[in-house]
C-alpha cells in the first residue's frame, strides 16, 4: 500500500501531534475538492438523469405542433398546459383521478403488507 | 434466523432454554411471510412447472413443451437478445452505480452530494411503462431534447434510432435511467457502513483515492454488488415492457418478438399454447436461480463477516 509515490498524505506524525480531524470526525476519507474529472462525470450523469424528466415536464406545456417545432427545452405556454390538463381530465370524465386513486391504494396496501410481513420477520425475537 | 444452532444450544444450555419460548413466537411472526411466500411464490411456480410438463389436456408429456419452444424460429434470437442486453445492462450497472457512489461519497460538498443522489434517484419514481414512454420521445430525433446528438450520430428518423442492433444499448439506457439511482443510494449507504477506522488506516498507509476505492471500498461492497447483480439479472431476464411498448410505438418495426418473456406471452395469448409459454418461463426461472446460486456460492454471500 505504500508504493503509491504520488500520494500527498503526510508521513505519520508522533501520536501526540496527530491533529484532531476537523469537521465530521466519522469521515476519515480524504474528500475530493472540485476536481475536473469527477465533476465532469457527475455532471454528465446529472444531465443524463435530469434531461428526459425535464423534457417530460416541459412537454406538458406544449401543443402538438410546439412539441415538434419549438425548442425541445423551451417552455410552451400556460394556455397549452391548461388545455392539456383539460384534455387529460376530460378523458372518460375524470377517469385519471380514479386511476390515481387506484395507484395510491395499490401502493399503500403493498407497503402495508410488506411492512407487516418484513418487520416481524427481520426482528431478532430473543 | 435468530435461533442458535443445535451445537451452540448444547454448549450453552441456560441461554438456549431462555431463548426457546421466544423462538416459538418468532416462528409465528415468520408464518405471515411464509404464508404469502407459499401463496404467491411457491404455488404459482409449482403451477407453472406442472403446465410446462403437461399438454393442453393435462397429460404428462416430458420435455416436449421445451422442445417446441426451442424449435420456434424466434427462440434462439430471443435468447441472444436477452443475453446481449444482460451483458450491457449488468456491466453498466455495476461499473456506473459503484463508480458514481464512490464519487458521490468522496464529494466534499455534502449538500451537493445529497442533491445529486436525489436527482439520480428521481427517474426511478416514474412507473416502469411511463419511463419507457419518455424514452420513446427522447429517442425520436423529431422531438428529442438531444435531437442534435442523435442527428450527429447519423440518425435522422426514429426508425433509424431503433434499428435492431441498437436495441440492447437502448434498453440498457432505459433500465439504467430508471433503476440505477436506487442502486447508487444503496451503494452509498454501504460505503457509509465501512468503518472510518478502516478508511483512516488506509489513508495513513498512504492509499490514494484509487487505491482506497479499489482495495478497500470495492472489496467491502462485494456482497452488495452481488446482491445487486442477482436482482438485476433476474429482472433483466424478464425484459418485457420496454420491447413491448417499443413494438407498439414503432408499429411492429422493432421489438415484436424481442425477448423471451415476449415469446412466452405470445405463446400464451397469440398461439393459445399456455404449456409452451410455461416451459419458457420455467427456463427463465431455472437460469435465474442457477446464476443466483453460483453468485451466492462463489461470493460467500451468507458468510458472516
Amino acid at each position: 500500500m505504500r508504493t503509491d509515490t504520488r500520494t500527498t498524505a503526510p508521513p505519520l506524525p508522533p501520536p501526540a501531534a496527530v491533529p484532531r480531524p476537523r469537521g465530521r470526525p466519522r469521515r476519515a476519507t480524504r474528500r475530493l475538492g472540485v476536481q475536473p474529472l469527477p465533476a465532469l462525470v457527475l455532471a454528465l450523469f446529472l444531465v443524463f438523469f435530469v434531461l428526459p424528466a425535464l423534457w417530460l415536464v416541459l412537454a406538458a406545456t406544449k401543443t402538438d405542433s410546439q412539441l415538434v417545432h419549438s425548442n425541445p427545452l423551451a417552455f410552451g405556454s400556460w394556455r397549452a398546459l391548461r388545455a392539456n390538463w383539460d384534455a387529460l381530465t376530460d378523458y372518460q370524465d375524470n377517469a385519471v383521478f380514479l386511476w390515481l386513486r387506484n395507484s395510491a391504494l395499490y401502493a399503500f396496501l403493498a407497503l402495508v403488507i410488506t411492512l407487516c410481513v418484513a418487520i416481524p420477520r427481520a426482528t431478532d425475537w430473543r | 434466523m435468530s435461533a442458535p444452532s443445535a451445537d451452540a444450544g448444547r454448549a450453552r444450555r441456560p441461554i438456549a432454554r431462555r431463548v426457546r419460548p421466544a423462538g416459538r413466537s418468532g416462528h409465528g411472526f415468520v408464518a405471515a411471510y411464509a404464508v404469502l411466500l407459499v401463496a404467491f411464490g411457491v404455488v404459482p411456480t409449482v403451477y407453472a412447472v406442472r403446465f410446462a410438463f403437461t399438454d393442453a389436456g393435462g397429460t404428462f408429456v416430458g420435455l416436449s413443451n421445451f422442445a417446441t419452444a426451442a424449435r420456434d424460429f424466434r427462440f434462439v434470437a430471443a435468447v441472444e437478445h436477452v443475453g446481449i442486453y444482460l451483458v450491457c445492462w449488468l456491466a453498466s450497472l455495476v461499473v456506473f452505480s459503484v463508480g458514481l457512489a464512490l464519487l458521490l461519497h468522496r464529494l466534499a460538498a455534502q449538500g451537493m452530494s445529497k442533491l445529486l443522489r436525489f436527482v439520480y434517484y428521481l427517474p426511478g419514481a416514474l412507473a416502469g411503462a411511463a419511463s419507457v414512454m419518455v424514452w420513446l420521445f427522447v429517442l425520436d430525433p423529431a422531438v428529442s431534447p438531444v435531437g442534435f446528438l442523435l442527428r450527429g450520430l447519423g440518425f435522422s428518423t426514429f426508425a433509424q434510432v431503433i434499428a435492431p442492433s441498437h436495441l440492447p444499448v437502448l434498453f440498457t439506457l432505459i433500465a439504467f435511467w430508471t433503476g440505477a439511482g436506487g442502486w447508487i443510494i444503496v451503494m452509498y449507504g454501504a460505503l457509509n457502513n465501512i468503518s472510518p477506522d478502516v478508511m483512516e488506516a488506509a489513508r495513513i498507509d498512504g492509499a490514494g483515492p484509487w487505491q482506497t476505492a479499489w482495495r478497500i471500498q470495492i472489496p467491502l461492497l462485494r456482497k452488495w454488488i452481488v446482491y445487486m447483480v442477482i436482482l438485476a439479472f433476474a429482472g433483466g431476464t424478464q425484459l418485457f415492457v420496454e420491447p413491448q411498448l417499443l413494438s407498439q410505438a414503432s408499429v411492429g418495426v422493432a421489438g415484436r418478438d424481442y425477448s423471451l418473456n415476449q415469446l412466452s406471452y405470445d405463446f400464451a395469448f397469440q398461439n393459445n399454447d399456455v404449456n409452451t409459454a410455461a416451459a419458457v418461463s420455467v427456463e427463465l426461472l431455472v437460469v435465474s436461480v442457477v446464476v443466483a446460486a453460483v453468485f451466492v456460492a462463489r461470493s460467500g454471500f451468507f458468510d458472516a463477516d
